[in-house]
């Protein structure tokens, strides 16, 4: 039934955010449904083959776009991981990802910048 | 064949300027290899202005050293990189020309960037690049991680006591025949038709010397000609085959792509170099100063490593010179190391020296070949294998083995020698900074440990540690410890170097003759 309903909701134009939405949803509330999946799944893009698998149809652009949904701070963009990669964290205050960023760089001797309740 | 980016970069830097621009850049710069390189020079350019152009005119560097005071007078240092600095129109010249080659150095970065071409590979170069960013701290930014790079020998002449890879015995070189030349450029081919421009970041050369290949420059202008980018020449052997070095070096006058670079290592040498070649003919050749006494600091790799902990074993080095760079490399690719005369391909990626990877760069798989055919199917099964878009099913979780986890206030830190992480860990139920820093743990056992609505946001924050290169994919130990024959000559004899090439300028270590 959970499966059909997935793919009407499909069908009907619901965004696929939301369909990642109700699939986490479903993990908290069925039980059986979290305990396969744990079994399978080790990484964000596991999770929407999992996801697919179970009929829940979602793109991991779309469980980023949950991510970042529910944890505003936890998601680094692109630009702040390459800036990681040319090492532009080294010597700033505030390290890589700022006061929004989930994971910041800088050198021993600098605390880190990024502010936990910022 | 398109155009390289980088190519056309540098080209420009030339270009931009005039005849007499660039060779008044020349002699600018024969007069700063002087200062770095030759303490007598230093000596005879003194305090004041006449004794510097009597100095330099000795040396027929034809530059006047009071339009450039702010290179080389301590008095006048301040001024170097300043508004006022423009009436030493010469320093300005200089600063500015560095300026772009420095930028040069991002260039070459990007043309190895694969989104587009080989995504697979490009991610995995991108963790590469942060992890190093993260492990070697500033250093990281010097390290343009070409994606390949061929070994047209095997071992090295020279044999550099410094030497930061540890170059072998030389066993000989790969000749230029029908069938080599054949099987090279089919090579090379299959690189670009895999990578596309980035093989334009590959270099013909490692744990060897150039000038050691006879035909070296054969090999070179068939990169060129296949690829569009003529690769860095570098050498500490310039004079040993004058001819192939000139050869070399009209290979650049033409399709200049990136500089080349000499090895100084002693003041013999540096006089012979500057008495072989003109200003203006080394102007697009950077001479590295490897003289005991040069300001240039040595990576702590390879055989440096090893001299310099046999330094402190008999108290002669007290950690507090500034010739050595702990923990660092002079590695650079981050891909496929290949040796034509053994058929071997190897991945490697650079790393902070380590009793684990004494070299400087780790080692992640091998495969050999004969054919055309085998060196496709190696790079490709090194490639399926080794570069994992994702974490490992069957591998725990762990913080990389450089990094000391430090619980805090809803958050945990990663210290490592130069740069300390802070990562937000307030977002799940269970924290999941403590279960990965238990190092036992796969990526499952985190999950799982989540409740159904945290799992998510736990996954994608797996998957930042492990983009980010702070979650460790080192725990393959075959290729682990030194297995270098470089390295291991260098340990014989109770540690003793004894370098092949030795120049009676060049200092006297008390171990280079074996007790």
């Amino acid at each position: 039934m959970r499966l059909l309903r997935g793919v009407v909701a499909c069908r009907g134009g619901i965004m696929s955010v939301d369909e990642a939405r109700r699939f986490e949803r479903d993990l908290t509330n069925n039980s059986e449904l979290l305990a396969k999946i744990k079994s399978i799944v080790s990484s964000l893009a596991s999770f929407v083959e999992a996801g697919k698998a179970h009929g829940y149809n979602f793109t991991l652009a779309d469980a980023k776009q949950l991510v970042r949904d529910k944890v505003p701070r936890h998601q680094l963009s692109d630009e702040q991981l390459d800036a990681i990669a040319a090492g532009h964290g080294i010597g700033g205050s505030g390290g890589i990802g700022g006061l929004g960023g989930g994971i910041s760089g800088s050198p021993n001797i600098v605390v880190s910048g990024i502010v936990v309740s910022g | 064949m398109t155009r390289s980016v980088a190519a056309r970069h540098y080209r420009r830097i030339f270009a931009s300027r005039s005849p007499e621009q660039r060779r008044a850049l020349a002699h600018v710069k024969r007069f700063v290899e002087r200062m770095l390189g030759d303490p007598a020079f230093r000596l005879a350019l003194g305090d004041n202005l006449d004794s510097a152009r009597r100095a330099a005119e000795r040396y027929g560097i034809d530059v006047d050293p009071a339009e450039m005071l702010p290179l080389w007078h301590s008095q006048y240092q301040c001024h170097r990189h300043k508004p006022e600095g423009a009436q030493w129109p010469l320093a300005v010249l200089w600063d500015d020309y560095m300026a772009e080659m420095l930028r040069h150095r991002e260039v070459m970065r990007e043309e190895g960037d694969m989104a587009d071409v080989h995504p697979r590979f490009h991610i995995w170069r991108q963790r590469q690049m942060r992890r190093c960013a993260s492990e070697l701290g500033s250093s990281a930014a010097w390290i343009t991680h070409p994606i390949i790079a061929f070994e047209l020998s095997d071992g090295c002449t020279v044999g550099c006591w410094f030497c930061g890879v540890a170059a072998d015995r030389f066993r000989g070189h790969y000749a230029y025949s029908d069938q080599n030349a054949r099987l090279w450029r089919d090579v090379v081919g299959v690189a670009r038709d895999l990578f596309g421009p980035a093989a334009r970041t590959g270099f013909c050369y490692w744990a060897t010397d150039p000038i050691d290949n006879p035909d070296y420059d054969k090999f070179l202008f068939d990169y060129y000609d296949i690829t569009g980018a003529l690769p860095q020449t570098p050498t500490a052997a310039p004079l040993k085959d004058l001819a192939l070095t000139r050869r070399v070096l009209a290979l650049f006058d033409k399709y200049r792509t990136i500089s080349n670079r000499f090895s100084v290592l002693s003041v013999r040498q540096l006089d012979a170099i500057h008495a072989a070649f003109t200003a203006e003919e080394l102007l697009g050749v950077e001479l590295i100063m490897q003289q005991k006494d040069s300001p240039v600091p040595k990576a702590d790799a390879g055989r440096a490593r090893l001299v310099r902990q046999r330094l402190q074993e008999r108290g002669k080095d007290d950690g507090k010179e500034a010739r050595w760079i702990e923990n660092t490399t002079i590695a650079c690719v981050s891909g496929f190391l290949v040796n034509l005369l053994r058929g071997r391909i190897q991945l490697i990626t650079p790393v902070a020296e380590s009793g684990r990877w004494p070299l400087g760069y780790r080692i992640l798989g091998e495969r050999f070949f004969a054919t055309v055919e085998e060196f496709r199917a190696g790079l490709e099964g090194l490639i399926d294998q080794h570069m994992r878009a994702g974490l490992a099913p069957d591998q725990p979780v762990r913080f990389r083995r450089d990094l000391a986890y430090e619980p805090g206030e809803r958050a945990f830190s990663l210290v490592g020698r130069r740069v300390r992480h802070t990562v937000q860990d307030d977002a799940t139920s269970v924290p999941v900074g403590p279960l990965i820093a238990r190092g036992t743990k796969t990526a499952f056992d985190v999950l799982a440990a989540m409740g159904g609505g945290d799992m998510l946001v736990a996954a994608d924050l797996l998957d930042q540690l492990f983009d980010a290169g702070l979650l460790e994919e080192d725990f393959d130990d075959r290729f682990a410890g030194a297995h270098n024959e470089g390295l291991a000559l260098a340990r014989r004899d109770h540690g003793a170097v004894a370098p092949r090439h030795r120049d009676p300028s060049a200092h006297n270590y008390a171990w280079d003759t074996p007790a």
